[in-house]
């Protein structure tokens, strides 16, 4: 009761609207994405309570995972890698004369997905919370490891450059103080390295740089420049809904477990969601041929995985892709560091930040209808005015981190190597989550290793099984992806 | 000419061969509390670890590529990509050396219509419009509403 009370409050719903609103917009444009929307305005809700700060992040994170589905329909440019599944359909749909209703079922879709899992990740959450309290050391360590690894290989196109990537992010993190001796590791002298590499200057320089040197790249391109239908046609049934029911059911089941593990991502359950409704369905040819089921599975399936995302995000402190990471960011800044105590510690919080993620989904409803117009137009917006406005923002954004302008250097540092790892192909997911988690990995290493000091493998085989079950699952799925790849290459 | 790929790895592949030797003295040693270690596990070893695993990995990865030959090809337009990154970093630079002198407004209006004219815009409604209204515009919330410092010029 405390949280429906915490939630209860018209700031919130202020902080949702405003948040959804600008997520659509930078979901809609297909020159932003919306890690790196939230990574930019993250520093301006620090400024504000927790309560309002974090579900106006969450409400521009679902915002835009929906907008990126806008362009992807009426321009077959996905605004978000979320909505690459939409394409198939989409398009397709728009030359049939049926825009508004691929649209309005992309909307009831995303909704419908959205609700169903944030009502199982907060059934969920306290479960999960209080297994997590349960581990000690030397299973935190081994559930740390497995994030990694489990983030390298689902979510990387190449293991290989997943694993170097990861060692980039850990070799990174490790700059600064150490955590267990608390001295000076590779800051050669350097004030400016000595409280270790900043997040946020790190993250906006990752994702915005490269997205303006995108936009630079684009500017003389057809992609930003065709034309939106002129013609929307008529709107969804609700028959055609009904229609669709089995299978946005069916994906919001496969996203929610998708997003619980991490590494997955939208991605992956949009096309999951999307390869079983084809297979299940009576009429597969329709599928990329412009079906309505087929975007409802696409969508319902990549939104269903925004609320179980933040179960092991909240529970363990792993995030599940880039946008959880950057999140985890913004629950530490304002106080809450995830982890296994966060529940016990500040359950009402938490249980009012997942009740906004519902309240979120009715507003998102609302607005989106609002806003389908005006995205409509903007998805063809010149990014000659666009790219200063990100400049802006970013600037703006890591200046505000510390209020020290020397942050800027990182600014460039990270730009540099965001657009050297994007254009050789290189993702940055295992790079930022490995950066975020090595310090708590180190740690609870360094415990393990101190509870163990007759002989590790003695005191994990004997007294901490668990650990090794993990290692050992791990292991397996690593080694049997390898392997995959290895037939799939040969 | 390299690809990018492969410029990242021998950037990466440096990177973690400058860290491995220079770690010796650029970690600080453990200092023992009451006769003994706080902690069994080096200061060196997650960086030595890290950088040994780029190492590694990018090798592996070297030899994968030049096994399979692989031939990768960006969509974008690279020539333009490179001046476009150079004009970025250079903004950022100097935003960085005159944040504090010319203020937050001035500084973010000229890096901004920089960018903008370097991207072909050229009306100047849509340049004083975009690159002087939002900086001035945030300047303006963040400082009247929000009450946040931000530098002003001089």
């Amino acid at each position: 009761m405390t949280a429906v009370a915490l939630v209860m409050h018209w700031q919130v719903a202020v902080a949702v609207s405003i948040g959804v609103a600008i997520g659509i917009l930078v979901g809609g444009l297909p020159g932003l994405t919306t890690a790196t929307a939230i990574a930019i305005v993250l520093p301006f809700s620090f400024f504000v309570e927790p309560l309002i700060g974090l579900p106006f992040l969450i409400g521009l994170y679902k915002g835009g995972i929906f907008g990126g589905s806008i362009p992807a329909i009426l321009i077959a440019t996905p605004g978000t890698g979320a909505s690459v599944a939409t394409i198939l359909d989409g398009p397709a749909l728009v030359r049939k004369g049926n825009g508004r209703k691929a649209l309005e079922m992309a909307l009831y879709a995303s909704v419908t997905g959205d609700t169903a899992s944030d009502v199982l990740t907060l059934l969920l959450v306290v479960p999960f919370a209080a297994a997590a309290l349960l581990a000690g050391p030397p299973e935190m360590a081994a559930i740390l490891f497995a994030a990694i690894v489990l983030t390298i290989i689902a979510g990387t196109t190449s293991w290989l450059r997943g694993a170097i990537m990861a060692c980039i992010g850990i070799l990174l993190a490790t700059v600064g103080r150490d955590p267990l001796e608390f001295g000076q590791r590779l800051t050669f002298g350097m004030d400016i390295l000595e409280g270790g590499i900043p997040l946020l200057p790190m993250l906006i320089g990752l994702f915005a740089i490269p997205e303006l040197m995108r936009m630079i790249a684009l500017r003389k391109s057809a992609t930003g420049r065709i034309p939106p239908p002129v013609d929307p046609g008529p709107g969804l049934t609700l028959g055609e809904f009904k229609r669709a029911g089995r299978t946005i059911a069916r994906s919001t089941f496969l996203g929610s477990i998708i997003g619980i593990v991490p590494g997955m991502g939208q991605p992956v359950a949009a096309f999951s969601g999307y390869a079983m409704a084809k297979r299940a369905s009576p009429r597969p040819e329709e599928f990329g041929r412009g079906s309505l089921e087929g975007i409802a599975a696409a969508e319902a399936a990549n939104n269903a995985v925004n609320g179980p995302t933040l179960i092991p995000l909240l529970t363990l402190g792993i995030p599940g892709d880039k946008i959880t990471a950057i999140l985890l960011g913004a629950f530490v800044a304002h106080g809450l560091r995830p982890g296994p105590q966060l529940v016990e510690q500040h359950g009402p919080v938490i249980l009012a930040i997942l009740l906004a993620m519902l309240l979120s989904n009715l507003l998102l409803l609302v607005i989106a209808r609002v806003l389908i117009p005006a995205v409509a137009r903007l998805v063809t917006m010149d990014p000659n005015l666009l790219a200063p406005i990100v400049l802006v923002l970013a600037w703006t954004g890591v200046y505000l981190y510390r209020s020290d302008s020397s942050d800027l250097f990182f600014l460039a540092l990270f730009g540099v190597l965001g657009v050297l790892a994007r254009r050789g192909k290189f993702d940055l997911a295992p790079m930022v989550l490995a950066f975020i988690l090595c310090e708590s990995l180190e740690y609870s290493v360094g415990q393990t290793l101190n509870l163990a000091r007759d002989g590790v493998l003695e005191y994990l085989l004997l007294d901490r099984p668990g650990a090794i079950i993990i290692l050992l699952s791990v292991s397996g799925v690593a080694l049997w992806v390898g392997l995959s790849e290895k037939r799939s290459l040969s | 000419m390299l690809n990018p790929a492969c410029l990242f790895l021998i950037l990466v592949t440096t990177f973690a061969a400058a860290t491995l030797a220079a770690l010796p003295w650029a970690v600080d040693s453990p200092q023992p509390l009451f006769g003994s270690l706080v902690s069994v596990l080096s200061p060196g070893t997650f960086p030595a670890a890290a950088a040994l695993g780029i190492l590694v990995f990018s090798v592996i990865e070297w030899v994968r590529r030049s096994r399979d030959g692989e031939a990768e090809e960006s969509s974008l337009q690279p020539a333009l990509e490179r001046r476009g990154m150079v004009v970025v970093i250079l903004l950022v630079a100097l935003s960085a050396l005159s944040f504090d002198s010319l203020g937050y407004v001035l500084t973010l209006m000229l890096a901004s219509a920089a960018l903008a004219i370097f991207m072909g815009c050229r009306s100047p409604v849509q340049l004083v419009i975009v690159c002087a209204g939002t900086p001035t515009l945030i300047y303006w919330v963040l400082t009247r509403v929000f009450t946040i410092y931000l530098p002003a010029p001089g």
